[in-house]
């Protein structure tokens, strides 16, 4: 049994149709090709998969479809697409390794900062978001950079 | 002067044309069997030829790991893929900027002395010739030799090379795309695999799939095809849950205690006489528990047959042992398979990126379709292979100056090395499962000075008589695999331990003692940068300082660590200094980057990691169960690179752990006056070796 889901997908309004429990990551990936945001375990643990439901960074591997039905979700392809100034402090700082984490990591960082966050609420925050190369020190770095732009404007 | 170093790849692919050739658009097509795991060799090695070849960076396309087009060199394996790798690419790419100027000379009737290249355009005097790599792609002959014409650009001439680099791949890393992961064949359906409990598990009462999933089984290989991808997972996880598994004989061994169960196999890797002598004996025992590669994204891999022909795309560490290996395990023609390497998540050792390749293999012959197949995270923390549970014992004996004079050390440990080997060991994890069963081989280790579990057991330091007895227990039950450093981590914290004690033995400072023992200028400079950095220590309570040094196989990178940990209820580490000499830095950013890890990584496995087991039965099935490092955790990092430019690249990749995993240890120590004995160095941990 399949349902169609109608939502909003970094600013775009989009249908996927797919069984109502079928998590959002997989829709995102195979049926709306933003393949940009990752499977990591599947249990919302390493925060591969985060993207942003009205607002807030969610894991999407654990979150039904069906949960998002008339909601906003922003995923890593739409902070790309915008330009977000903690893309170009990412690739200042060289930081990451493989990268498998580094969507995630983005996308939650990123809403992050425009929330207002500080470098300290966001390394929690990013404790959500595993990263196994160990380059923590070179993101926090991008993001403090990008913070401290962000609070002299 | 020494001989030159002529890396073994070029020895066994000899011609300019098998390692770079020019397109007549002004592309240059590099080749390496080297694959980018995430560690940036992409970037190094495209440094190397773009100085070479005075062309700029992005004029280079590299192809990698592809066994129909790459170089077979092997696997990506030790911190060799500069050091053998890169080089074969500079003597290449070398002789290839000779022999073009030498055909342009020719026919500009000029002397190549008065050539140069400018971007890949051949200047005559400094002025443009109209010829160019590409214009004189079709008439030049690179079937030639490298090394007759190799004359690679002294360390002062290059401009690229030796330089921070921004990666090549980093950018494509942020979003889609780039991963084999993203990667979508015309047709493809997505498969995963339902991993029998045990090697003698039989599946019976298999129920019918749902929606449209196929069952590919081949004996006890048990996987889910479906177009769908979240089908064929819930319908592999439903079966998963249903099947009766019959005949599943656990081991009720745990890792640990089969450490101390029999040793089915001794070796004296080193021996000496007088190993008696000395007056003053100094022991220490380090335990070091299952450990899990414990990648963020699972392994995945594409396979396409098409006719009698198989495609197989992996994230594998040597595409050319996994092809012969597939034939072998498939029982099809080697000739009629092709693997071409496609980036994946982080790789630090042998991990099931092999393994999922025969899994996708075999449901692509089932389901008559090409398949994608990933393994879920639950499969690599139970059946991936492991980092052996490993125990070091080492004993020093010390003259009345304090000066070691002998050493012995035990390693006891199952070999590290079960990596897919082709025909005769194939080693991958299903042919175990198939309804024609291959046993799995039983794994080596590389012969001293390399070593597997015993690398680095062997002291860097000056020993008049050193033994290094490598035993090998009866009972493991678990899959073993080299894992970013292999033994080096156990073997430099207990030696790194050891020196601490006798350092104390001997009434002196511990990182004095060390220059001691030391004669390589090389070593010495390291650490006495090392010591410099650090000064002055703030000794608060619970505070720790700790040192750490290795010269990584004892051939590679120089490198010493001093951490600074806070103890409380749990270990923190604050501060990681780092000094290193790799020889030559290709792109010292990334070398860095490489190093900073690889310290990261380390304080992860002696702080947190260890894959928990009931007798012999793994429980570990995610990442709550297998904490890792998080960011609030990770210390601030201080590195420098002190090597000297003009010498041989020596490797990074695994030289830090080794060194930062006994900096941690030695500073636990020093906050709380006790020699730890067992890692991983948890709270628990703790509370045991304080009470």
């Amino acid at each position: 049994m399949s349902g169609k889901i109608t939502f909003t997908l970094n600013g775009t309004l989009v249908s996927a149709s797919a069984k109502p429990t079928t998590p959002l990551l997989f829709a995102l990936r195979n049926t709306l090709d933003h393949k940009g945001t990752r499977l990591g375990c599947g249990e919302g643990h390493c925060g591969a998969c985060t993207v942003v439901l009205d607002g807030f960074p969610v894991t999407s591997c654990n979150l039904p479809l069906s949960a998002v039905e008339g909601k906003n979700i922003a995923t890593v392809e739409g902070i790309l697409d915008a330009g977000h100034p903690l893309i170009a402090a990412l690739l200042t700082h060289q930081a990451g390794q493989c990268g498998y984490c580094l969507p995630g990591i983005l996308t939650r960082a990123a809403t992050m900062i425009d929330a207002g966050d500080t470098v300290d609420t966001i390394r929690d925050g990013l404790d959500a978001n595993l990263c196994r190369c160990g380059a923590q020190g070179r993101i926090l770095a991008a993001i403090t950079d990008v913070v401290a732009q962000r609070d002299t404007q | 002067m020494s001989a030159p170093f002529i890396p073994p790849p070029l020895i066994a692919f000899p011609l300019i044309r098998d390692w770079v050739s020019f397109a007549s658009d002004g592309e240059v097509h590099l080749l390496s069997g080297r694959v980018e795991l995430g560690q940036g060799i992409t970037t190094a090695l495209i440094q190397i030829a773009a100085d070479e070849l005075d062309v700029d960076m992005g004029a280079i396309c590299l192809t990698q790991g592809h066994t129909e087009i790459s170089p077979a060199e092997g696997p990506t394996v030790g911190s060799l893929s500069v050091t053998f790798g890169g080089q074969s690419i500079r003597l290449a790419t070398s002789a290839a900027r000779i022999v073009m100027l030498r055909h342009a000379a020719d026919l500009l009737q000029a002397t190549p002395d008065d050539l140069s290249v400018q971007d890949g355009d051949i200047l005559k005097d400094g002025q443009e010739t109209g010829m160019s790599y590409a214009s004189l792609s079709q008439s030049v002959n690179l079937a030639v030799a490298a090394l007759e014409y190799a004359t690679p650009k002294l360390s002062d001439e290059r401009r690229v090379a030796g330089k921070a680099a921004p990666r090549v791949d980093l950018a494509a890393r942020l979003g889609a795309g780039y991963l084999l992961h993203d990667m979508m064949v015309e047709g493809m359906w997505h498969g995963r695999v339902i991993q029998p409990p045990s090697l003698t598990a039989i599946a019976t009462d298999v129920p019918d799939l749902r929606d449209g999933a196929v069952l590919v089984r081949d004996g006890q290989f048990l996987s889910v095809v479906a177009q769908d991808e979240y089908i064929a997972l819930s319908e592999a996880n439903r079966l998963a849950n249903v099947i009766t598994w019959k005949d599943i004989p656990v081991s009720n061994t745990h890792p640990i205690e089969g450490l101390d169960g029999p040793i089915v196999e001794s070796e004296t890797l080193y021996d000496a006489e007088n190993l008696d002598a000395g007056s003053t004996e100094v022991s220490i025992t380090l335990t070091k528990p299952v450990l899990s590669h414990a990648s963020i994204g699972p392994s995945c891999a594409v396979a396409q047959w098409d006719g009698d022909a198989l495609t197989v795309w992996a994230h594998s560490q040597n595409v050319f042992a996994l092809k012969a290996s597939l034939a072998r395990v498939l029982n099809h023609p080697v000739e009629k398979i092709t693997v071409i390497f496609a980036p994946g998540a982080g790789c630090y050792g042998h991990n099931s990126s092999d393994d999922v390749a025969l899994d996708a293999a075999l449901m692509a012959r089932g389901a008559g379709r090409p398949v994608r197949a990933l393994w879920q995270r639950q499969d690599e923390f139970l059946h991936a292979p492991f980092n052996p549970a490993m125990r070091t014992a080492m004993t020093a004996r010390l003259d009345e100056d304090g000066k070691i004079v002998s050493f012995d050390a035990d390693v006891i440990s199952p070999p590290h090395s079960t990596r897919p080997a082709g025909m005769d060991e194939p080693n991958l994890r299903a042919q175990q499962f198939l309804f024609d069963p291959m046993p799995m081989g039983p794994g080596n280790d590389a012969p001293q000075p390399m070593g597997g579990a015993d690398r680095n057991a062997v002291p860097g330091y000056e020993i008049a008589a050193v033994r290094v007895v490598r035993n090998r227990p009866a009972v493991v039950p678990y899959r073993t695999s080299a894992m970013r450093g292999l033994g080096a981590f156990t073997n430099v914290i207990a030696l790194e331990s050891l020196m601490e004690s006798c350092a104390e033995a001997a009434g002196m400072d511990a990182i004095e003692y060390r220059l001691a023992h030391l004669t390589d200028p090389r070593a010495i400079s390291v650490i006495e940068a090392l010591r410099d950095m650090v000064e002055p220590r703030d000794m608060a309570d619970g505070v720790g300082y700790g040192f750490g040094y290795a010269r990584y196989k004892n051939s590679a990178g120089y490198l010493g660590c001093i951490a600074r940990v806070i103890v409380e209820d749990e270990v923190r580490v604050s501060d990681v200094w780092c000094v290193a000499d790799v020889g030559e830095a290709i792109n010292p950013n990334g070398t860095i980057n490489q190093l900073e890890g690889g310290i990261v990584q380390a304080i992860s496995w002696a702080l947190k990691e260890e894959v928990r087991f009931a007798g012999g039965q793994n429980l570990t099935e995610s990442w709550d169960d297998y904490p890792i490092l998080k960011f609030s955790e990770v210390p601030e990092m201080h590195t420098r690179l002190i090597g000297p430019q003009d010498e041989m690249p020596l490797g990074a990749g695994e030289i830090s752990s080794g060194p930062a995993g006994a900096a941690v240890v030695n500073a636990v120590r020093n906050a709380l006056g006790v020699v730890p004995d067992r890692l991983p160095l948890s709270r628990h941990a703790l509370v045991t070796l304080l009470s």
